[in-house]
């Protein structure tokens, strides 16, 4: 197995306050793993920073042993904790454009995913309910070939039926040597899914270990795990 | 990827812009009519009411023409720094890429309203005629203006006239850039910033003013002399360097601008 994400004393500070504090963080490829940590730990400046939506204060990030930039913008796709669609254009519109901007589209995986769940790709953004734009950003999301899916808290604010679809959608699609990071704080809903968790607080790595280990030694869901963690 | 970015930022942004075009130029044709039935404006009794539409239609003119820049000045700061940037700044393309597809929208629909103003005010105030022989004259009127034989005062406006569209472009990109990096307000921020780059070009201006008062001083002492030949040559040679500085000034201003958004884009970009 390679590294798919390696992270090297990696900081942000946004003014005085500290986001992430010198992270040293390794992750393999091939593997579903959860990003957790209470609200305001960091997860979202993580995923962002390996985005390049945000730029380190300090420390390296290496994608498949690129800096964050052009070569890895091709090969991580990102769904971000909120919309980023335009709500006067169509869902067939994005469909296009991540065709054309994207080379590991997949615009077959993308339509049957919208036929299944009844989205009529011609109608605008601005029809559909927030629960629907949410899952058209995720088919858009996960029906590229990726090798890194980065999951901003993809199941926070929809039903839990909607959370069973999301999940389901995430494991269906992506191919066994991608790596989907997921951040997350709803630890029950996922950790059915995950190989390997990643726990942050305070914008620092607490604790990185294999679902199954935790399990069998320590003889803990992950839910009981983190609730132990973070007790407040 | 520049054709890509520049196909989707032109689907996204012509719609909005060409119906308000469409309008205006309709509320042109609507006004120049009711023009013609107050008694017109080209004569010494012209109505009040005629004069006053005429007013209202330019200053139409105007708003359609300021709200078609900072329309693309907006939408580079939703696209790119707002919400939707969570899309745009993840695209495998370059912040040049990203410029330049961007800034060529932007730069057409600046030429496309300079056009149609001049279109706008044809229809509000020439006559059939007087309109059938401008466009008749405009070939000619063309031909001179970029002919090889042209003075070097005209050239260098043609050049200022040309270019004018990316400095305003690049001027509302980067004020968007800088505006980004302010925590709270963005938006707020990016307007601060266009107004301070703008105080910025108008001291350059006067600068320039006063880089050009020794050759005002000639121009006076050939006045003084009755030498009106040897003063039209000062009047000439002076707002020739007036306008050659200016433009250099411009262009000095806007290859820093178009630096700094890149700069941003690549390495401060800030979306909390």
């Amino acid at each position: 197995m390679s590294t798919i994400l390696e992270c090297t004393g990696l900081t942000k500070k946004y003014g005085s306050r500290t986001a992430l504090n010198h992270i040293d963080l390794k992750l393999e490829s091939g593997r579903i793993i959860g990003l957790l940590g209470p609200n305001g730990s960091g997860k979202s400046t993580l995923i962002k920073l390996i985005n390049s939506l945000l730029s380190p204060t300090e420390g390296s990030l290496r994608i498949n042993g690129h800096k964050p930039g052009l070569e890895t913008k091709k090969i991580v796709s990102y769904l971000p904790e909120r919309s980023y669609l335009d709500e006067n254009q169509k869902v067939s519109t994005y469909l296009s454009y991540f065709k054309d901007f994207y080379e590991d589209f997949d615009t077959v995986r993308a339509m049957d995913m919208l036929r299944r769940l009844n989205i009529d790709p011609t109608l605008p953004i601005k029809t559909l309910s927030k629960g629907t734009q949410e899952k058209v950003q995720l088919i858009l999301v996960m029906s590229r070939r990726a090798q890194l899916y980065c999951l901003d808290e993809p199941i926070a604010g929809v039903d839990p039926a909607a959370r069973d679809y999301i999940l389901a959608t995430i494991i269906n699609n992506y191919s066994e040597n991608a790596s989907i990071l997921i951040s997350t704080h709803l630890i029950a809903d996922v950790e059915n899914i995950l190989d390997e968790v990643v726990f942050i607080r305070d914008g620092q790595i607490c604790m990185q270990a294999q679902v199954d280990e935790v399990r069998i030694k320590q003889g803990q869901s992950i839910d009981s795990l983190f609730r132990e963690v973070f007790k407040c | 990827m520049l054709k890509k970015v520049f196909k989707h930022e032109w689907r996204t942004i012509s719609p909005l812009l060409l119906a308000v075009h469409i309008i205006g130029l309709s509320a042109a044709v609507i006004c120049r009519i009711g023009i013609n039935l107050m008694g017109g404006v080209q004569s010494y009794n012209s109505s009040i009411m005629a004069v006053l539409l005429l007013f209202a239609a330019i200053i139409g003119i105007g708003c359609v023409m300021v709200f078609t820049y900072f329309y693309t000045g907006y939408r580079f700061y939703k696209s790119v720094f707002a919400q939707q940037g969570y899309l745009t700044n993840t695209l495998p393309v370059t912040a040049d890429q990203l410029i330049w597809g961007k800034g060529f929208t932007g730069i057409i629909w600046l030429a496309i309203t300079f056009l149609w103003a001049i279109t706008a005010c044809m229809i509000l105030v020439l006559s059939y005629h007087d309109a059938g022989e401008f466009v008749g004259e405009l070939p000619n009127m063309l031909a001179s203006l970029f002919s090889p034989s042209a003075p070097a005062i005209v050239r260098t406006a043609e050049i200022s006239l040309l270019l004018t569209p990316f400095f305003m472009v690049i001027q509302l990109y980067v004020s968007a850039a800088i505006g980004n990096l302010f925590t709270g307000h963005k938006l707020l921020a990016s307007a601060g910033v266009y107004l301070g780059l703008y105080f910025l070009q108008q001291i350059a201006g006067i600068v320039i003013m006063c880089m050009a008062a020794p050759h005002l001083k000639t121009i006076t002492a050939r006045l003084t002399v009755d030498d009106s030949v040897a003063a039209a040559n000062a009047v000439y040679d002076t707002v020739n360097y007036s306008l050659i500085a200016a433009l250099i000034f411009s262009i000095l201003f806007s290859v820093g601008f178009y630096f700094l958004c890149r700069y941003v884009l690549n390495h401060r970009l800030n979306l909390e």
